[in-house]
């Protein structure tokens, strides 16, 4: 059978790539053809677009970026018309996928979002088109089950979450520390996306400078590109002086060595929760872009950090917008970092969480949900 | 045309940055109606008006007593009267001279070079210090900063030594150079510390200035506490090299948070009454009793947050306001500790023990500018002995006795150093000599 994927980000990147081997294990003859990144290059070829072409978060620059999504958009529907797969299967991306999925239903291709839209929170709208369009839905989430449940969506299937695979499945991490330097490491985590980067990273390079007890190493994407990291920490006075170390696409291995770690919100707060790693959240996004969310969002969710959102609670503190400032991380990072008490119930917290999203077998479950979709016709 | 220009800017500040002796007039903040003058360190020379010796060669154990009588100062060696003058002198005798000055209400203080005193009528002394600019640069680093570190002591000598030649006149229509208070800069003391004294040395002849070679106004404060501030939103002028900069190297530090609480009526009353601003609004009321600054700000509903800080005496105007629910006071969350502008003490201690160069802090502090050398800068008089002050650092690092005194004064044991040398190098040379000459006449 022939599939469709589009991945749009780092981490639809790898769920991708474990989706297609899974496929493959259960579709010997599967063909693929994707958009997607390193990952997916190394599990099935050649993409038709790179990710680090696509990334582009938040109202605001989604506007300014409008005619390069837009042709995108319409680049994707010319190639699948071509392609004629089976199934087009979006990983996650909901901006850009959901309008491929609806197309793709509308031309008689099996429609399957994996990673589902977090609906529970804001653009609940979307729940009508996507009972209409939509063929299969794979949330990951164990709460979004009740959501689901409650709002009459049949074709949505509980997978569990890939990245519990993702972590189990890591081997034998590159030892980063060295006998020179036994410091205790600090994971900064500044994003994947060019806004989010620039807009955290200047606030962890200025913390980095001021504790050279620790070992500061950012977690770098090689497809953002080693210049655009050094600009951005070359833009603060302080990098002059002393700057932290870049690894380029080796956040686990980083994670599995990491004292503590400073976030920049999203998938990573659950990675680095699964790598029990203390953490401090931040997030500092355009304020018109903030405002519009919230205004979306009102009063539904507490939390944004994803490990927040499985246990509901405050496992690890989010500092966002305005309360994203030094002082703010300094002090968290100090509770993080020399308050034990801090430290252990934030581990208590991540082994809650790890409960409740259970089991291994994501991608496994997802293939066999997809195979079964196109089999029913 | 810019070439010429920046070239004679260069030349000039190259001149205005050489400086020999200064005159600092000492207890400037007080009515000095009596002091008693005794010498730690050396001789001194008491002159009277027109140069008249009265007594030469005054050293420890002997007292000078200086009182105002009218428009002259009356004079008494070891109680001996020796009538009054319009003004009298001391001078030192020797390389190393330091006087302690012990006046009838205030704190004594030691410092070096020579006294020039009259009387001010009103029954108050004149006292001015005319001193080596380095020495007095070194006295007001000791006075203005606290620390261990070579690197902070440089820092502050620099911008001190900066602010000093760019205001040499400042009290030039009195007769002196410079005040001994903050209006100037403190100079508490003559400096006792021989690791400050080496900072001053090693900066000898180091100004900062802008791009067009002019030294540039180096304002500095204790704490910033976590930003600085635009020299626009403290005084008049927007100076480009006086820019507000994240900081947060003043974290942590003694004066990096203050807390200050305040009635709810005094505070609100005070916006009421002073500054006629209608608390009964809902709206100006919640501002008033929840202002916040994640950033530094200018104003608080129009009021100058300068103008709060002076009537309420506050550490800086880098503060958020809420309201204690059980007492109902208003609390002020305060950050860091002076105006704001320029560089942060704490802060640039915090950078020098993070092992960050100087000229680094210095140009973090102060966008823009650049360190300008001088390499015929007068490096002030015990320059020549920089490895002996390092000797003298070491011993005290590993001494029991931390407590100062005029017998382990640094200075007194530098002077001593040499002088053994030098006796020792004059016996070598004479012992060459007779060995020289007993062949000759053997």
């Amino acid at each position: 059978m022939r599939y469709y994927i589009i991945a749009g980000e780092a981490s639809g990147d790898l769920y991708g790539a474990n989706l297609i081997k899974a496929l493959r294990g259960k579709d010997p003859q599967a063909e693929f053809r994707f958009w997607g990144g390193d990952a997916m290059m190394q599990a099935a070829g050649q993409p038709v677009r790179h990710i680090r072409d696509l990334a582009i978060m938040g109202f605001i620059e989604v506007m300014m970026h409008l005619r390069t999504v837009l042709g995108n958009i319409s680049l994707c529907k010319r190639d699948i018309l071509a392609w004629q797969p089976d199934a087009v299967i979006g990983i996650d991306y909901p901006g850009f996928n959901l309008k491929i999925e609806k197309w793709a239903h509308n031309h008689g291709i099996k429609s399957v979002h994996y990673i589902s839209p977090q609906l529970w929170a804001w653009k609940k709208g979307r729940l009508k088109g996507m009972r209409r369009y939509l063929d299969r839905l794979c949330y990951i989430l164990p709460f979004e089950q009740e959501f689901y449940a409650a709002n009459n969506l049949p074709q949505a299937v509980y997978v569990g979450h890939p990245l519990v695979e993702c972590i189990a499945g890591l081997k034998d991490p590159k030892d980063l520390k060295s006998p020179e330097d036994n410091r205790p490491i600090i994971a900064l985590l500044p994003g994947s996306r060019r806004q989010e980067i620039k807009n955290s990273l200047p606030y962890m390079v200025r913390l980095a400078a001021n504790h050279p007890e620790y070992r500061f190493v950012v977690a770098g994407m090689s497809l953002v590109g080693p210049d655009f990291y050094n600009k951005t920490i070359n833009s603060s006075s302080i990098a002059r002086h002393s700057s932290p170390e870049i690894v380029y696409d080796q956040t686990y291995n980083l994670l599995s060595q990491a004292y503590a770690a400073v976030v920049c919100s999203g998938t990573a707060t659950l990675e680095t929760g699964l790598f029990h790693v203390p953490q401090v959240v931040c997030y500092r996004g355009n304020p018109v872009s903030i405002a519009i969310a919230r205004a979306l969002v009102g009063n539904r969710i507490n939390h944004i950090a994803l490990v927040d959102l499985i246990d509901d609670s405050n496992v690890v503190t989010e500092l966002l917008q305005q309360d994203f400032n030094d002082r703010r991380l300094e002090q968290e990072f100090q509770l993080i970092t020399t308050d034990t008490a801090n430290r252990e119930r934030m581990l208590e917290g991540y082994r809650r969480v790890e409960q409740k999203l259970g089991n291994a077998g994501a991608s496994r479950r997802t293939a066999e949900s997809i195979i079964n979709l196109i089999n029913a016709g | 045309m810019k070439r010429p220009l920046l070239i004679i800017s260069l030349i000039l500040a190259v001149l205005t940055a050489r400086a020999e002796n200064v005159k600092v007039r000492l207890f400037s903040a007080n009515n000095i109606k009596s002091i008693n003058i005794s010498v730690d360190l050396g001789h001194y020379n008491l002159y009277a008006d027109n140069d008249q010796l009265i007594e030469d060669m005054i050293g420890d154990g002997r007292s000078v007593i200086l009182r105002p009588e009218g428009k002259k100062v009356h004079v008494s060696v070891n109680e001996t009267d020796y009538g009054t003058y319009k003004s009298v002198r001391l001078e030192s005798a020797d390389t190393a001279c330091i006087l302690c000055l012990n006046p009838a209400n205030c704190k004594q203080r030691t410092y070096e070079g020579n006294l020039v005193v009259s009387s001010l009528g009103k029954g108050t002394l004149l006292i001015l210090n005319d001193v080596d600019f380095e020495t007095y640069i070194a006295g007001v680093v000791q006075s203005e900063i606290y620390g261990n570190q070579t690197d902070i002591f440089r820092i502050q000598a620099i911008i001190s030594r900066t602010w000093a030649l760019r205001n040499k006149d400042k009290h030039a229509k009195e007769g002196y150079n410079f005040c001994d208070h903050v209006h100037c800069q403190a100079y508490l003391n003559r400096c006792i510390r021989p690791d400050i004294m080496l900072g001053a040395i090693e900066s000898t002849g180091e100004t900062l200035v802008d791009s067009t070679g002019a030294l540039i106004e180096t304002p500095f404060h204790s704490n910033s506490g976590g930003e600085t501030a635009n020299s626009e939103d403290v005084w008049r002028a927007a100076l480009p090299y006086l820019r507000a900069v994240t900081d947060t190297f003043s974290f942590h530090m003694r004066q990096s948070d203050w807390t200050k609480i305040i009635s709810r009526d005094r505070w609100l009353n005070y916006f009421s009454k002073t500054h006629k601003i209608d608390i009964t609004d809902s709206t100006i009321l919640d501002t008033l009793l929840s202002f916040s600054q994640e950033h530094r700000k200018v104003n608080l509903l129009g009021v100058p947050l300068t103008r709060i800080r002076t009537d309420f005496q506050l550490k800086s105007t880098f503060f958020s306001v809420t309201v204690d629910s059980a007492t109902n006071d208003v609390v002020l969350l305060g950050h860091g500790y002076g105006h704001g502008v320029g560089l942060s003490q704490e802060g640039a201690i915090r950078m020098v023990s993070l092992g960050i160069s100087y000229d680094s802090i210095l140009s973090h502090y102060y966008t823009g500018a650049t360190l300008h050398h001088d390499p015929y800068a007068n490096p002030g008089y015990v320059a020549d002995y920089v490895e002996k002050i390092t000797q003298i650092i070491e011993e005290d690092k590993n001494s029991k006795t931390q407590v100062h005194s005029k017998q382990n004064d640094w200075l007194g044991r530098l002077f001593r150093l040499r002088d053994r040398e030098e006796r020792e190098e004059i016996y070598i040379e004479e012992e060459q000599d007779n060995e020289k000459d007993w062949e000759y006449d053997w």
